[in-house]
Parts: structure tokens; C-alpha cells; sequence
């Protein structure tokens, strides 16, 4: 058996390109369907935790599936946002905690998740280092995405602007990194959470500046209003960091009632509650509440649906392989066959030529089996957080 | 009808052989036939009158229909087919027509491959001989090229060294020198004898070169006795 190893290690190596070509089909063939299987359970209880982990959201009507996908799992939308009243007045209904939300910006590509405090004690998230936000203009990174961007705390990073040439808009908004979450395994890992002041920093619906009274420069004051507001140029600026000496200017204009959120978070006391906040908001309108394990139930009926269509066509790839495998393996014995007979003609033992065959073939499955388990443990280990595919 | 008498047992012995090919379509007798140690016989003969086929007989490739055979003390006709093979892995130097070569296998490795199946020691060995019959053979330059890089006599001198490279004490050649020109064949021949000298090996080579058959001191020919019958006889030059 020595010699066909021996032989089948150096016509492994003198053709090398079919063997592997054939052992990653193999692999493929047998990962493929394994990691599809695996990536939808994860999927799915992934999920289905985060949304049983929310018992009701309130939202602007439309979408339900906008809505929680945008208020639980980040994902972006075009809803409008509902006024921080309703937040307000869900959160003096006896028995039940409402936390606003606000998902609208993102900071070098990431999302900015502004929060109430409550937000952090309801989903269990805690610093591993450094500390949660305490003031405007501070951030707690989530664990990936720490690492996605580089940063720890005391670390600076600016908000996108989607008016990079609009001098009228607000420009982005340093923010400062207050610490990183340990990793909770869900969506709160990939993204960037703040305080909802901060989100409305961000947006310009509050920002400090010199006082126009002390003193302006040239130009800048175009002049008065009738109601007595100044008329200020385009080229003052509002500060765009936030520190201890600019904090107390911080300042909105207009009523804090309008300030925009993108959803509220409510966790009831017990059913009951949450039956009747359910009830009356959806009766009155024109907000809505929605239960986000119902909602998800529902998406992953369409979901699995496809994944029973992508299950029937990996088998169906996978049968094909085989049979390619076969057809090669069967051909192999052919194009061999000269090789077995010189062997048999120096004289080597009965039945060689299946030796050999049995070691190529036991090398390409080896080879097929060690990648198959390789992408497996590789989707795997990309995947610990399938809420990500969203 | 017997090669040139040796002191010594017989290496091959052959009586009242019959040798079918192509299930009968041809068949060549071979009345007597006696090698011993030492023996260099060339074997002649018009093509198609099974030279090829008496190789393959005294190889254990093809077990006769009638009479006695013997190679190396191991009776051809009722050995199984075990004891043929390792009569062959173990104890012949053979060099087929066909050279079979492994394709993906170099020289020097094509040139290992009895002595590897023969066993670690013999391989080892071999190992050390090596270089030096790439180097009467002209082709240490040429030690790693696979077969299809070579040119037809490279080819035919890579399997001269497989057939040689591990000392054996029966030799047995079909067209050695065919792709070689004069000068090569003769420095493969010079070799050859040389091998077979040291090693009191007895051998039989196939050629149709009368150069080559005139080096060597005795003869035997297959000769046509009508359509698929022939028959192995003495030949003088």
C-alpha cells in the first residue's frame, strides 16, 4: 500500500488542478446545504429572540415589517418618524416602560442608534470598557463595530452628512467614544449608540453657538425678524463638537414635543397592558403598535418558504455533483487503465489499479471533507450574528 | 534446442512449451529452451512471430497450455498467480516493447519503481545506483522529466535504467536499442553487458539489429510455420 501511496501523492501533485477542482465541488456540494440549514435556524432564532425580547413597538403607520426591522434590527427606512410626544404620553400609561429610539444617522457607515437610558438596562447591554454615554455628544461603541472602526474609548469620530455642499444644513457632529459594549450576540453589537440628544444634535434640532448678542462679525447678522429672531448669515456656523465648555449652549429652538424619533420600545407590565395600549393606539391612529414576534413569524414564513426552495435546489446540486463525481470516477478507471496494467507488468500485487483508485479517491474526499468542514466552520464563525443578513 | 550449456542450474527451462496468444489465433512452440547463469542470447526474428509473446511467457504474463516452464526454479504453469507476480517484482529485469513508463512519474522515479515495489531495502539501494547509470546512459540532465518531455530514445534509455538499476539474476530486453543511434546503442549495449558480467546475470534480448545481435555469443529465433504458428529454434550467425 506504500507504493499507491507513494503514486497517488505524485499524480496528485503532477495534476494538481482537477483534483482540487473536484474535491472543492465536492465540498461545496456537501457544505453548501449544511451552512444554508445552519445560517436559517441561527437566522431564525436570532430573530424571533430579538423580537420576543420587545414585546410591542409603536411607530408611524405603514409598514409593519419596516417598522420593526428598522426599530430592532437597525436596518434602514423610509417611514416617517413620530414626535417625541407619543413616546411621552405612552410612558405615563400606568405599567408600561417606553423607550425612544431614534435610527436615522450613521457615523463612517455605521448606524447611530440614539436611545433613551432605559434602553441599555432593558436589552442587558454593559461597558466592557470605558462607560455609557452620559452626555450629548458622547457614544458607547457596540463590540464588532468598535473594531469595524478602530476606536476605543476617548476616540473621536464624525457623523455622516448627507449635505456635504449645503452650508444651511447642519454639518456633522463630533462625537466622542465613551466607551465599547461587551458583545451581546445580536444587533446592538454592530452599531453605534448614543443618547437621543445626540441624534438631535446631529440633525441640527439643537447646537450650541456663540451668543449673537456678545458679539458678531461682519456680516453675519443679516438682520432682525418681526418676531424678534435674529437673521443670521449662512457662514455662522453652529459648533460642530460637543465639550464641557460648549455643553451648557446647547440649546434647541421650537417645541421638544416635535422632536423626531423613529419608534418607541413599550415593555408592559403583563398582558393586559398590553393589550389595551395596543388597542387604543391602533383605534385612534394615525401611530400604530405592533407586536414584533408576530411580525417577524410572519417574515420568516416568506423566509423559510425560500429557504425550502434553496434546501431542494442544494440537494438537487448536490445529486448532480455526485453523479459527476461518479461519471469521473468511472472515466478515472478508464484513463488509468494502462497505468494498472504497467504496474501488473513490474510486477505489482493483485487488484493495484483499485488500490490506487481507492487512495486518489480517499485523497479528493479527505481533501472535499476537511474544506466542507472548513466553509462550515468559516459561515459559521461569519455568521454569530445572522440578524446581520437583514 | 538449448542456449549455449551453463555450469550452473538453469535459470530458465523450457520443454514441450506452447505458447497461445489472442485466444489461439496465434501460437508459438518452443520445443527446449535452457538459460543459465551468465548466458547472453539474443532472439531474432521476423515480426509476428512471438518474440514479444516468449517475454511475456518467461515474465509469467502468459502461463503456457502445454508443457513445462520453468523461470528461476518457479513452474509457470502451476504457480499461482501471487508467486508470478513476485517472481516478476523481485527477481526479473525486464524492459517491454512498449516501455511503459508512468507519465506523471520523472526518470529517476520511473527508474525507482521496481525496486520500490520490490521493498525499502532494495529501494534504497537502487537509490544509490542511480546516479550513476543516469550517467552511462547519458541522461542525468534529464533526471526529473516526466516521459512526455523526452525524446523517443530518452525514453528508451529511462526504461533501460529501470530495467537495470536493480541487480537481478535474470535479464529480459525487447528492442533496447531500437530508437538509439549507433553510438547510444552501443554505449547502452557496452552497459548492458557490462551489468550482466558483474552480476552473472543471464540475459535474453530481443532485436532485430544484427550489430547488436552479433555482440553477443549465442542465438535463438522464432521462425514462421505458416499463418499463427511459429516456432522457437537455435540460430547461428
Amino acid at each position: 500500500m506504500r507504493t499507491e501511496l507513494y503514486l497517488t501523492a505524485r499524480y496528485l501533485r503532477a495534476r494538481p488542478v482537477p483534483a482540487l477542482a473536484l474535491a472543492l465541488s465536492l465540498a461545496l456540494s456537501a457544505a453548501l446545504p449544511l451552512i444554508s440549514s445552519r445560517l436559517a435556524r441561527e437566522f431564525e432564532r436570532a430573530l424571533t429572540e430579538r423580537a420576543r425580547s420587545t414585546p410591542l413597538l409603536a411607530g408611524p403607520a405603514g409598514s409593519r415589517f419596516d417598522l420593526t426591522l428598522a426599530a430592532l434590527y437597525f436596518r434602514s427606512s423610509n417611514l416617517p418618524p413620530v414626535d417625541l410626544a407619543l413616546a411621552e404620553r405612552l410612558g405615563a400609561e400606568p405599567g408600561l416602560l417606553a423607550v425612544g429610539i431614534e435610527t436615522s444617522h450613521r457615523a463612517r457607515g455605521v448606524p447611530i442608534v440614539a436611545v433613551a437610558r432605559e434602553y441599555f438596562d432593558c436589552r442587558g447591554l454593559r461597558a466592557r470598557s470605558g462607560r455609557l454615554p452620559n452626555w450629548v455628544g458622547e457614544c458607547v461603541l457596540g463590540a464588532r463595530a468598535a473594531r469595524r472602526l478602530g476606536l476605543g474609548p476617548g476616540g473621536k469620530l464624525f457623523s455622516d452628512t448627507e449635505h456635504l455642499l449645503d452650508l444651511t444644513k447642519p454639518p456633522a457632529l463630533e462625537l466622542t467614544v465613551s466607551g465599547i459594549l461587551a458583545p451581546s450576540g445580536g444587533p446592538d453589537d454592530e452599531v453605534i449608540l448614543a443618547d437621543l440628544e445626540t441624534a438631535w444634535a446631529i440633525a441640527g434640532l439643537s447646537h450650541a453657538h456663540v451668543d449673537p448678542s456678545a458679539g458678531l462679525a461682519p456680516g453675519q447678522l443679516l438682520g432682525q425678524a418681526p418676531s424678534g429672531d435674529l437673521v443670521l448669515s449662512g457662514a455662522f456656523l453652529p459648533d460642530a463638537s460637543i465639550s464641557a465648555e460648549n455643553r451648557p449652549r446647547f440649546h434647541r429652538h421650537g417645541s421638544a414635543e416635535q422632536l423626531p424619533l423613529t419608534a418607541v420600545l413599550l415593555f408592559p407590565r403583563d398582558a393586559k397592558v398590553a393589550t389595551l395600549i395596543e388597542q387604543r393606539i391602533n383605534a385612534r391612529g394615525p401611530e400604530q403598535i405592533v407586536r414584533p414576534a408576530q411580525v417577524v413569524a410572519e417574515l420568516l414564513a416568506d423566509v423559510l418558504r425560500i429557504k425550502r426552495l434553496a434546501d431542494w435546489l442544494s440537494w438537487l446540486l448536490g445529486a448532480t455533483t455526485l453523479a459527476l463525481a461518479l461519471s469521473i470516477a468511472r472515466l478515472g478507471v478508464e484513463l488509468r487503465a494502462e497505468e494498472a496494467l504497467t504496474l501488473a507488468k513490474l510486477g505489482a500485487g493483485a487488484g493495484v489499479g483499485w488500490r490506487l483508485h481507492a487512495c486518489y479517491w480517499g485523497a479528493i474526499l479527505g481533501a472535499a471533507s476537511l474544506l466542507a468542514a472548513a466553509l462550515y466552520a468559516l459561515a459559521a464563525a461569519l455568521c454569530s450574528d445572522p440578524t446581520r443578513l437583514l | 534446442m538449448s542456449a549455449p550449456a551453463s555450469a550452473d542450474p538453469a535459470l530458465v527451462s523450457a520443454r514441450g512449451v506452447e505458447l497461445h496468444q489472442g485466444a489461439g489465433r496465434f501460437v508459438l512452440e518452443v520445443p527446449e529452451l535452457e538459460l543459465g547463469a551468465g548466458d547472453l542470447v539474443g532472439l531474432e526474428g521476423p515480426s509476428g512471430t512471438g518474440k514479444s509473446t516468449l517475454l511475456a511467457a518467461l515474465c509469467g504474463l502468459l502461463v503456457p497450455e502445454s508443457g513445462e516452464l520453468s523461470v528461476l526454479g518457479l513452474d509457470l504453469r502451476r504457480a499461482r498467480t501471487a508467486e508470478r507476480q513476485g517472481l516478476l517484482r523481485e527477481r526479473l529485469s525486464v524492459l517491454f516493447q512498449d516501455l511503459i513508463l508512468l507519465d506523471y512519474l520523472g526518470v529517476s522515479e520511473n527508474a525507482l519503481l521496481p525496486a520500490r515495489l520490490a521493498g525499502p531495502q532494495r529501494l534504497a539501494a537502487a537509490r544509490r545506483e542511480l546516479p550513476d547509470w543516469l550517467e552511462r546512459l547519458g541522461l542525468s540532465a534529464r533526471a526529473s522529466a516526466p516521459p512526455r518531455r523526452l525524446s523517443g530514445g530518452e525514453r528508451q534509455r529511462a526504461a533501460l535504467v529501470r530495467a537495470l538499476l536493480d541487480p537481478r539474476p535474470l535479464v529480459l530486453l525487447d528492442e533496447p536499442t531500437s530508437s538509439l543511434d549507433p553510438v547510444l546503442a552501443e554505449r547502452a549495449l557496452e552497459a548492458l553487458l557490462g551489468c550482466c558480467a558483474a552480476r552473472g546475470a543471464a540475459l535474453l534480448l530481443v532485436s532485430h539489429d544484427p550489430r547488436i545481435l552479433g555482440r553477443l555469443p549465442a542465438r535463438l529465433a522464432t521462425r514462421p510455420l505458416g499463418p499463427g504458428r511459429a516456432r522457437l529454434e537455435r540460430s547461428h550467425p
